[in-house]
């Protein structure tokens, strides 16, 4: 199987992007995590920036806090047909932070805000994910 | 230490949607001007630097080689450059390296974008490429999109409000109308610009800075041979540059840009000045939010605090720190490659009080440019003074 990353994109599929994608489509949050320094990366990179060499797999948890938020109106042309649409910056853990779309958002994101990340599928062959606002 | 670096002259070209003009027309008025009101000829001329941005917006690959031919200077020695929005100050520090290392006495810098030959949208995706390809664009944040999650987290941890946003965008318009080489020259009323329709919320139409074709041009030569053009030379007295994560989710903070933190850091040491020595400024507002935290991250404010400074008008002309008095990105234009030159023309001419006289800083010796790429991926801070005083 192959598998390729969020709703629209234009790099031509590395590895490590279709293997991403791939844990997605299976419900899996996966990043990696450097062997030699502990510092971790999501999504992930093939090495660390440190240089060092052996990486390995790291689940992140996938409840996350809204730190940033915006509301596209005016998209990009290849976007254009969904707008608009809420993107938002939430933090899962210390020093990991994701952007991705908050599709059932109704009103004004509130920074603070809890969210959950999960799997959505595009089309046949793209997967990304999602914010969904938890309701306390 | 090796002698320093002047702007002995500039030119720019009329900032708007000029749909009569190329590249390389744009680029050819931009020098044109230079040269009639300037004490240089093109035999003065040892290289040239050149900065377009983007290779999208009109098709032309290697734009340097045009434009280079287009002035009349193939032969010369010529490369390009590109930081993005950043694009046109990266152009004045490579020149500047050129100089002080010993290699060139003197070099023309050219700033150059024509961005209207594309549709917004088309403009936009563009610009959105800009931001990382594998993780962040698959999501469709566009360029406001990036600001304007910026300005969401400015807004909850210091309460920064719409008016003052809205603020920012009425005075960069007012200073646009007296403006003559701006490309929108009609001021807009704090009602309109607060009520304007949603480009990427909380950012509106009178946030964004304009997608503009333009050009901008100066000439660099060292010290001992600046007098030989003009009796004002402008000198470059402080460099300094930053730079951030490629990903907005990855930054350590989004109520700042740590790189323009560092970058006026190192300018101001280099110069041996403080944010208080600082006559006027221009800074990168691509968007409404960006002139807000530049005026913190320079340390013209502290932390939370820039927004009263607006709302109090202190970066009127007359007021406390005179802030992009010519209509900045947001009126004046913002054709990127051109941007970081145009404001080097706009703080030579004030600091020779040439500009119109209802936007003339009174006595100003030392200005300050702030020049961002894309959302802080590059930051180039100079410091420029008149060194005939
Ligand atoms: C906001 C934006 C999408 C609006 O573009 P648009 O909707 O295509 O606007 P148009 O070109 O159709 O212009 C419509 C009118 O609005 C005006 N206008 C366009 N952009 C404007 C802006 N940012 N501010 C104020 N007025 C603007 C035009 O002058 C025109 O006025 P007119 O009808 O009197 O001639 C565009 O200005 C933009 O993308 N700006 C940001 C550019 C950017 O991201 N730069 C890189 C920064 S790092
Ligand atoms: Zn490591």
């Amino acid at each position: 199987m192959s598998a390729k990353f969020g709703y629209v994109s234009e790099e031509s599929y590395p590895a490590i992007a279709k293997k991403f994608a791939m844990n997605i489509a299976k419900k899996k949050f996966i990043g990696n995590k450097c062997t030699t320094c502990d510092k971790k990366y999501f999504p992930p990179r093939t090495a660390c920036e440190d240089f060092h060499e052996t990486m390995e797999d790291y689940p992140v948890n996938n409840v996350g806090e809204l730190k940033a938020w915006t509301i596209i109106h005016f998209a990009p042309e290849n976007m254009a047909d969904r707008a608009p649409y809420a993107v938002g910056i939430a933090e899962l853990e210390p020093g990991i932070r994701v952007l991705a779309q908050i599709p059932s958002l109704m009103q004004k994101p509130k920074i603070g805000m809890k969210l959950e990340l999960q799997a959505q599928q595009v089309d046949a062959v793209r997967f990304t994910y999602k914010w969904v606002v938890i309701k306390d | 230490m090796s002698e320093g670096v002047s702007i002995v002259g500039g030119g720019h070209a009329v900032f708007g949607k000029r749909k009569e003009s190329g590249l390389r027309d744009l680029a050819h008025e931009a020098v044109r001007d230079l040269f009639n009101t300037t004490n240089v000829s093109k035999s003065d001329i040892d290289a040239t630097v050149i900065g377009v941005a983007g290779d999208g917006f009109n098709g032309q690959g290697s734009p340097a080689a045009v434009i280079n031919t287009e002035l009349g200077l193939h032969g010369l020695p010529t490369i390009r450059v590109e930081s993005a929005c950043a694009t046109g100050t990266a152009g004045i520090i490579s020149a500047y390296n050129m100089i002080k290392s010993g290699l060139r006495d003197a070099v023309l810098v050219v700033g150059a974008e024509k961005m209207t030959s594309i549709s917004s949208g088309e403009a936009t995706e563009l610009m959105a490429r800009a931001g990382d390809l594998r993780w962040e664009f698959p999501f469709g944040v566009s360029f406001p999109g990036y600001y304007a999650l910026i300005a969401s987290a400015h807004m909850a941890e210091y309460g920064t409000t719409r008016e003052i946003l809205s603020s920012i965008g009425v005075k960069n318009h007012y200073y646009a109308s007296k403006n003559k080489l701006a490309h929108i020259r009609k001021e807009v009323s704090l009602e309109e610009a607060m009520g304007a329709i949603d480009i990427a919320s909380p950012l509106n139409l009178y946030d964004c800075s304009l997608i503009s074709d333009g050009a901008a041009a100066v000439l660099l030569t060292k010290d001992s041979i600046a007098k030989k053009f003009t009796d004002t030379p402008i000198s470059i007295k402080g460099i300094g540059q930053g730079t951030d994560t490629m990903m907005m989710a990855q930054r350590e903070s989004l109520t700042e840009l740590k790189g323009a933190q560092r970058a006026a850091k190192e300018a101001y040491a280099m110069a041996g000045v403080t944010a208080a020595d600082i006559n006027l400024a221009t800074v990168h507002d691509c968007f409404t939010i960006a002139e807000l935290i530049a005026m913190e991250d320079l340390g013209f404010y502290k932390k939370g605090e820039a927004g009263q400074a607006v709302l109090d008008k202190q970066t009127y002309h007359d007021g406390k720190i005179p802030i992009n008095v010519d209509g900045g990105l947001k009126a004046k234009g913002h054709p990127l490659g051109a941007t970081g030159v145009s404001q080097a023309v706009e703080i030579r001419k004030q600091l020779l009080g040439e500009v119109e006289s209802e936007r003339q800083v009174d006595g100003a010796v030392r200005g300050l440019s702030h020049n961002v790429g894309q959302s802080g991926q590059f930051v180039n801070v100079l410091i420029y003074e008149r060194s005939d005083l």
